[in-house]
């Protein structure tokens, strides 16, 4: 595939239009970014310079959760950085559209990566697509709706004072429950380290560590129990291979 | 118009961390591949990050937030639309929260 990668404006194009039926399910979750926002006292511009430089929905709702005045520096980069670190493999995975790339191409296109662009793009690729401008076409093209979204949302948080407690804000939590339900793969692959992941939490939590230490601990305890249990079933398929060999 | 410095500074780091992720990744996993280990962990990390995000408020949350994880679930697999399974949640909140006070 590597020799036929081209980057046309027709990709862009084509990529920006294949994202269109994915608006319809990011607006609520655009909105609860914007409410909660203004809920955490983030005025509106603010809300919208978050929303087009940082553009990472699931890091910017985890940020805000945090959110405190004065701003909390370090905790929203590092919420940014662990929910943001699962795009690291993305980019490599893509690379053979993007090692053809060069410039502002190669890392304007890595800047709009999100996972529905990372998706798409992937199934794009196993059809034979060598258009790489149809991953920046679907990066910009839910960024264009994005930004708009949050500020909506932000607009109708401050005409509607929601008091805390409100039912609205079970949104963030559905975000990523919603989130999990589209991740579970199983539970020989998943329930030991999900279950880790999140009493950890809970006891770092009930033990009064700062945010965000209880989040990090349950991360990496839940991910590294995965980790060993996925390694130790791969050495013993291959120890079984061997035997039978 | 309004922009804070500590605001401002929150919001470029987030950005700064954010781009590192998305570009710094494929420029290193392009030329370094991790220890195995390390590989298998960022397969692990999304489900393991979220579950650490939602069971410490679903825990200390009462018999609504519980009704709302449900309702979650259910639409979320019955439809696979993030938006619809966001907003059966919050509705089931609402619901329960009306029906138990």
């Amino acid at each position: 595939m590597s020799g036929g990668v081209v980057f046309t404006r027709a990709g862009v194009w084509r990529g920006a239009v294949a994202s269109l039926p994915l608006w319809l399910g990011m607006v609520p979750f655009g909105l609860v970014i914007g409410v909660l926002a203004d809920a955490k006292g983030l005025s509106f511009t603010e809300t919208v310079l978050m929303s087009a430089l940082v553009y990472a929905g699931a890091a910017q709702l985890l940020a805000l959760e945090l959110w405190t005045d004065p701003a909390p520096v370090m905790a929203a980069i590092v919420a940014a950085g662990v929910v943001n670190l699962r795009m690291a493999p993305q980019g490599a995975a893509l690379a053979g559209w993007l090692d053809r790339l060069r410039g502002w191409k190669l890392w304007g296109t890595l800047a709009t990566l999100v996972d529905h662009s990372f998706a798409l793009s992937v199934q794009e690729q196993r059809r034979g697509g060598r258009d790489a401008g149809y991953l920046l076409g679907v990066g910009l093209g839910l960024w264009a709706s994005w930004v708009p979204t949050t500020a909506i949302g932000w607009l109708a948080g401050s005409l509607v004072k929601l008091p805390p407690g409100h039912p609205l804000y079970f949104a963030s939590v559905a975000a990523f429950i919603s989130i999990l339900v589209g991740l579970w793969r199983g539970p020989r692959v998943d329930l030991a380290p999900w279950v880790v992941a999140g009493l950890v939490a809970l006891a770092a939590h009930r033990a009064g560590l700062p945010v965000p230490l209880p989040l990090l601990a349950g991360t990496l305890a839940g991910a590294a129990l995965g980790a060993w249990i996925e390694l130790r079933g791969k050495a013993r398929l291959a120890a079984d291979e061997r035997e039978r060999g | 118009m309004e922009i804070r410095a500590d605001v401002l500074l929150a919001i470029l780091g987030m950005a700064a961390v954010s781009y590192a992720c998305r570009a710094g990744g494929y420029a290193i996993l392009r030329s370094v591949r991790p220890p195995e280990f390390v590989e298998a962990m960022l397969r692990h990390l999304p489900g393991a990050l979220f579950m650490a995000y939602a069971t410490p408020p679903l825990v200390a949350g009462s018999v609504p937030a519980w009704i709302g994880a449900a309702a979650v679930v259910g639409v979320q697999l019955a439809t696979r639309n993030l938006g619809l399974a966001i907003c059966a949640g919050v509705a089931a909140v609402w619901g329960a929260q009306a029906a138990l006070w």
